[in-house]
């Protein structure tokens, strides 16, 4: 998608001598303990998986719940980020509202790795048509700018959270389907996948098995820049109305409602943090593992 | 935005028949009626009255002749138009050229009664089964032909034809048998038996040019008799209409010119307002409303009480196929709460589809007299019909906030007396198809509608699609369809017909409760402080509308 | 370089019949009818049936296809279901404000990106570095909505300076107009600043480390000289392809800023036409803005073949 976040480019020159379960783990000590910008980001994105994803658990009371009689309370002990028009808690909305933001973006980006990867695989694996085919798919996808084709595409869904999830994953899959399949070309030619060729180990094998694991590390990258840039689809769609379906939250239709009420500042710096926490801590984290994998990047 | 346009058009039907009670007099007996008083007033109509439910009205002296300034360009705005329902739908976008271009033969002055306006005499026969209609002299089209008894006719199959739309075309084309045209300026047209109500109808509709009329949703020509002329419009730019110099009406309009500029939202209209860069802006949300009272530069106004947001019960399916709990989901509902927090003050809690001023209106069967917020009952009633726990849903269409928001209040009062309460949004033009085509799969919706209080309050009923059978509810009754039946027939000011109106408010509020009133729409617009002539929002076919407004710059 | 040309345009064509084939069957597979949200709320089947006949919606799919593309080569995008007009009209004056928007977010884009990333980049490690790296991390992070609102708060609800939104044209009353154009404008222009800060920070101190740098530098030229002959000249190349992309960014955000802003222009076009099924519009629409992104990503790649001869002879 065009705006993605475009500061980073996941590197295409990875080192290939590792090998993939250590590549884990020495990306892991990289990311977190030398880098201290990767690990704040892996700290806050954290606390936010935490909040969101157990929400349930954590949240002071029920988003949906009204507090009769405390409209628009400010924060108090009672009402951390205060109470919205509805006399619902704030805080355990925008909590709710980062946990569908995070299942969102876990689901648009599962859709978009798999279908993205399995399709760039076989363009790359079995060239000729197939690879026209496919790649000519790709371009024209990749040429529709990302949040009109979401709004296009939830002309045809509906609203909702799964036809957000599912929008937004069919805009993300181009950009796995191209970068797998020039792993896949760079691959291909490798001692190991004509050996495992020459082993007579089928096609499907070597694909799967063999050079997808080798194709890993730039997918990770792009995994974390997909994840922000559903993310932030999620929030736009919501704030432009048309991605959840009321009254569940979402961090974007948070925002929105604050939008009609800037005289009470409270609605909006609290959402917009964690918005933009989340977002943050998403792209320091991508940054830092794509630092990691990246031979080649200078160490700052 | 759809449905929200839809409730608003719905709104504006009332606007289009403010003081729509034709007199008791009105058309029963052989009254001559083409005399309307020239000295009713322009301000005396309601000003913004808070959670009042409805005007109160404040005579305001008719200003002085010498204090109105000619010439200016009035800018205004309600939206993009829209040219499919441009002359006969009530869209509250469309309302700034429908009522500048296009004229009926009658109008209504604000206490109710027939004012003429392109009709000199409009005589109904004893029995209500014609009327004798007589036009005025010297009347141009716009395009220079004149006005002839022939364009009536024409006007009267125009809106009667498939392809016209609203409410004009049933009450036409089944009420009306003959059209006789005697001359150039004399008809008489034949209804199919007595019918009290009908002339209702000819304060909606509007002359058209036959010439040119079947261009009108191409919005290219729009040749009306009005007393602006209407000269070009560019989508999203804004339309142009200029002052009709051959009209009618000696001294009239005030105004050299209308421009319509639709804004992108309420905050850019808002804004626009204050700053003076519009002057008259319709379709403002209740908070907005309430905002802009405090700037001097800005007059907020209401017509009224204009139409109720309502929630309809799906009746042929469990839960609500038992009466005691529809009864109790209304009992369940606070529409106090609503009141001051939903609408922020501006509107009052209603659960009768009548305006206080209609002699339907009876307010010891409105809430909260009729029926109050008792939760306690509700949930006996609930328990009592084995329903506690029942999952509901209640839709509304997207793009509604209003009733999004109206929707998660109600979820609240009813998740609160053992009804566990779902919103389904649905797509904008979905959800309208299922109330128009009565297919609505949840067991509720939510949806506003203008009670247009047309003179006889049979035509309400025979109008508006959730109280005829069928109805999008499923409700059936035999009983009820006679009392239907028999306030068509009933004559005006009748005690019969006092008593069938009070039967029907009682089956809708508590007896058979099929659709439960929740707040009052009131049709607000905002202006301009130096707008001068529609102090009382008086846009309405009681009026010339805009062709007495000026511009105190 | 001719044939370079001609071969990216000729590659652009079957994207965008491609492009026109996916923005038709999208809007085919929309539940509920078009026509039934246009006609008016109490329009009888019949009446339904007859504006959908009248709009052409009642023929086979692939006959409107064939119209549709017929008519796509006389240039005539349909007219719109809502407003009666030509879509290319309606697209053609929604533009301008869009437009008008984002060419001053583009302009604020490129100096403040520009100059911001090769302050940063030729200093790596200097407070000014870290200073711009920060705040280049922050405004990536926040999306353009959020600060918009920010803004929308600070500068005009609280401070009163500037209009709360809407737009008044600059030809008509120019004070008026550039007041309602600098909230939006800076909330875009800022946030792709950001970004593009950030790569040319990236790009340039990339160059500043390479040996013929060093040699220029150690050679005693003016550091002036240095950046300017070597270091610009060099680490521009790939900005130029990102600036590209960006010009699709700012188009894009200008969709939510529009909202933000209460701006008319063509995202409200695009959600307005989605809320009211308006087919030929939102068809006509995507299309035209796909056209624009392949175009534009066109410019920036034979741009890039310009500065960058290698680029040409490469794939």
């Amino acid at each position: 998608m065009s705006e993605a976040i475009v500061g980073v480019e996941p590197s295409r020159e990875t080192t290939r001598t590792r090998r993939a379960d250590s590549l884990w783990w020495s990306t892991a000590r990289e990311v977190l303990l030398k880098n201290p910008m990767g690990a704040t980001g892996a700290i806050i994105l954290l606390a936010l998986i935490i909040g969101g994803l157990g929400a349930p658990l954590i949240a002071p009371h029920d988003p949906l719940e009204q507090f009769r009689g405390s409209r628009f309370e400010t924060p108090s002990m009672a009402h951390w980020a205060g109470t919205d028009a509805l006399s619902r808690d704030l805080f355990s909305r925008i909590l709710y509202g980062l946990r569908a933001s995070l299942m969102v973006s876990i689901v648009a980006v599962g859709i978009g790795t798999v279908v993205g990867v399995s399709l760039g695989l076989i363009a790359g694996y079995a060239g000729g048509i197939a690879d026209s085919v496919i790649m000519r798919f790709v371009d024209t996808m990749m040429a529709f700018p990302g949040l009109i084709l979401a709004i296009g595409l939830l002309a045809v869904f509906g609203v909702g959270l799964q036809s957000v999830a599912l929008a937004l994953g069919i805009g993300a899959w181009p950009n796995f389907a191209r970068l797998a399949r020039g792993q896949m070309l760079a691959e291909r030619p490798r001692d190991y996948v004509t050996a495992a060729r020459a082993l007579g180990a089928s096609s499907k094998r070597i694909i799967f098995r063999h050079i997808s694991i080798n194709a890993m590390p730039p997918l990770i990258v792009q995994v974390a820049l997909s994840m922000a840039t559903a993310v932030l689809a999620e929030a736009a769609l919501g704030f432009l109305g048309i991605g959840t379906v009321a009254p569940n939250p979402s961090l974007g239709s948070l925002i929105n409602d604050a939008r009609a009420r800037l005289d009470l500042p409270y609605l909006l710096i609290f959402p917009a943090a964690a918005l933009g926490l989340f977002l943050l801590s998403l792209n320091l984290l991508a940054d830092a593992i794509n630092d990691a994998l990246d031979p080649h990047r200078q160490r700052r | 935005m759809n449905i929200l346009d839809l409730g608003s058009g719905h709104l504006s039907r009332r606007g289009l028949l403010k003081g729509g009670a034709i007199g008791a007099a009105g058309l029963a007996g052989a009254a001559l009626i083409g005399c309307g008083s020239d000295d009713d007033n322009p301000g005396a109509t309601a000003t913004s009255s808070g959670g009042g439910g409805g005007g109160t009205a404040s005579p305001t002296p008719t200003p002085q002749v010498s204090d109105i300034k000619r010439g200016g360009t009035l800018l205004v705005d309600s939206g993009e138009p829209n040219p499919n329902v441009l002359n006969f739908g009530f869209n509250i976008r469309n309302r700034p050229i429908q009522h500048s271009v296009w004229e009926q033969l009658i109008g209504l002055t604000e206490d109710y009664q027939i004012r003429p306006v392109l009709a000199e005499t409009f005589e109904a026969n004893a029995d209500s089964s014609a009327v004798h209609i007589v036009l005025r002299q010297g009347v141009e089209f716009h395009n220079g032909r004149p006005l002839t008894a022939d364009d009536v006719a024409y006007s009267i199959d125009f809106f009667s034809n498939a392809e016209s739309s609203g409410q004009l075309k049933g009450p036409l084309s089944q009420g009306i048998s003959e059209v006789k045209v005697a001359d150039n300026r004399t008809l008489d047209i034949i209804f199919n038996g007595p019918r009290p109500a009908l002339a209702d109808m000819f304060c909606l509709t509007r002359i058209v040019d036959r010439d040119t009329a079947r261009n009108i949703p191409d919005m290219k020509d729009l040749v009306g008799t009005g007393p602006f002329k209407f000269t070009s419009y560019t989508p999203d730019v804004g339309y142009r209409l200029e002052a009709n110099e051959n009209y009618w009406q000696e001294g009239l309009p005030y105004l050299d010119a209308i421009e319509g500029k639709p804004y992108a939202d309420v905050a850019a209209r808002e804004l626009a307002i204050r700053s003076g860069e519009l002057h008259w802006a319709d379709g403002m949300s209740y908070a907005r409303v309430a905002a802009l009272r405090s700037d001097a530069n800005v007059k907020a106004v209401t017509r009224g009480k204009a139409g109720m947001n309502y929630l309809g019960l799906v009746v042929n399916k469990a839960p609500f196929d038992d009466v005691r709990v529809r009864r109790a989901a209304s009992l369940a509902i606070d529409r106090q709460r609503l009141s001051d927090e939903f609408a922020e003050g501006v509107v009052a809690g209603t659960t009768l589809p009548w305006p206080p001023e209609s002699p339907a209106y009876h307010a010891d069967q409105d809430f909260p007299a009729g029926v109050a917020y008792d939760p306690d009952t509700a949930a006996a009633l609930i328990e009592e019909a084995g329903a506690a726990g029942t999952q509901i849903t209640i839709q509304a269409g997207a793009g509604d906030q209003e009733a999004a928001t109206l929707g998660q209040y109600l979820q609240d009062d009813l998740n609160a007396v053992g009804l566990p309460t779902e919103l389904v949004i649905l797509e904008a033009s979905v959800a309208v198809e299922q109330i128009r085509d009565r297919t609505v799969q949840s067991n509720a919706w939510l949806a506003v509608h203008g009670f247009a209080n047309y003179a006889h309050p049979g035509s309400m009923v025979n109008a508006a699609q959730q109280y005829t059978v069928p109805n999008p509810s499923h409700f059936e009754d035999t009983d009820y369809e006679q009392l239907l039946d028999r306030m068509q027939s009933a004559a005006l000011g009748s005690s019969e017909l006092a008593e069938m109106v009070t039967e029907f408010n009682q089956r809708l509020t508590w007896d058979n409760a099929w659709i439960l009133g929740l707040v009052s729409s009131e049709q607000y617009r905002v202006m301009h402080a130096s707008l001068k002539g529609d102090e009382g929002g008086n846009l309405s076919v009681a009026k010339g509308a805009f062709s007495e407004w000026w511009l105190d710059a | 370089m001719g044939r370079y040309v001609v071969r990216r345009l000729i590659e652009a064509v079957p994207v965008l019949v491609l492009a026109s084939l996916l923005v038709f069957s999208l809007l085919h597979f929309i539940p509920g009818d078009p026509a039934s949200a246009l006609a008016d709320p109490e329009a009888t089947q019949e009446e339904v049936q007859a504006l959908r006949e009248r709009l052409g919606l009642d023929r086979p799919v692939l006959v409107q296809l064939k119209n549709w593309w017929l008519s796509l080569l006389q240039g005539d995008l349909g007219d719109s279901f809502r407003t009666g007009r030509p879509v290319s009209e309606m697209i053609r004056i929604n533009a301008l404000p869009t437009l008008e928007l984002a060419t001053v977010s583009y302009m604020l884009t490129l100096t403040l990106g520009i100059s911001f990333g090769v302050m940063a980049g030729v200093k790596v490690r200097s407070a000014w570095d870290w200073g711009v790296s920060l705040s280049t991390v922050v405004f990536i992070a926040i999306p353009n909505f959020v600060f918009g609102v920010v803004l929308l708060w600070l500068l005009a609800f609280t401070f009163g300076w500037l209009p709360i939104g809407g737009r008044v044209a600059i030809w008509d009353d120019p004070v008026a107009g550039i007041k309602t154009l600098i909230l939006p404008a800076l909330t875009l222009g800022l946030t792709q600043a950001a970004v593009l800060a950030r790569y040319t920070r990236t790009a340039v101190s990339q160059v500043t480390q390479q040996q013929y740098v060093m040699t220029a530098r150690a050679k005693g030229l003016a550091e002036r000289v240095v950046v300017v002959r070597h270091v610009l000249k060099n680490s521009l190349i790939p900005t130029i392809t990102l600036s590209g992309l960006q010009v699709a960014s700012i188009l894009t955000g200008s969709v939510v800023i529009e909202r933000v802003f209460s701006r008319p222009g063509l995202g409200r076009v695009v959600v307005d036409s989605v809320q009211a099924r308006d087919i030929p519009t939102i068809q006509g629409t995507l299309l035209v803005l796909v056209s624009v992104f392949i175009l534009v990503n066109l410019i920036a790649d034979l741009l890039y073949g310009v500065v960058d001869p290698r680029i040409r002879l490469e794939s």
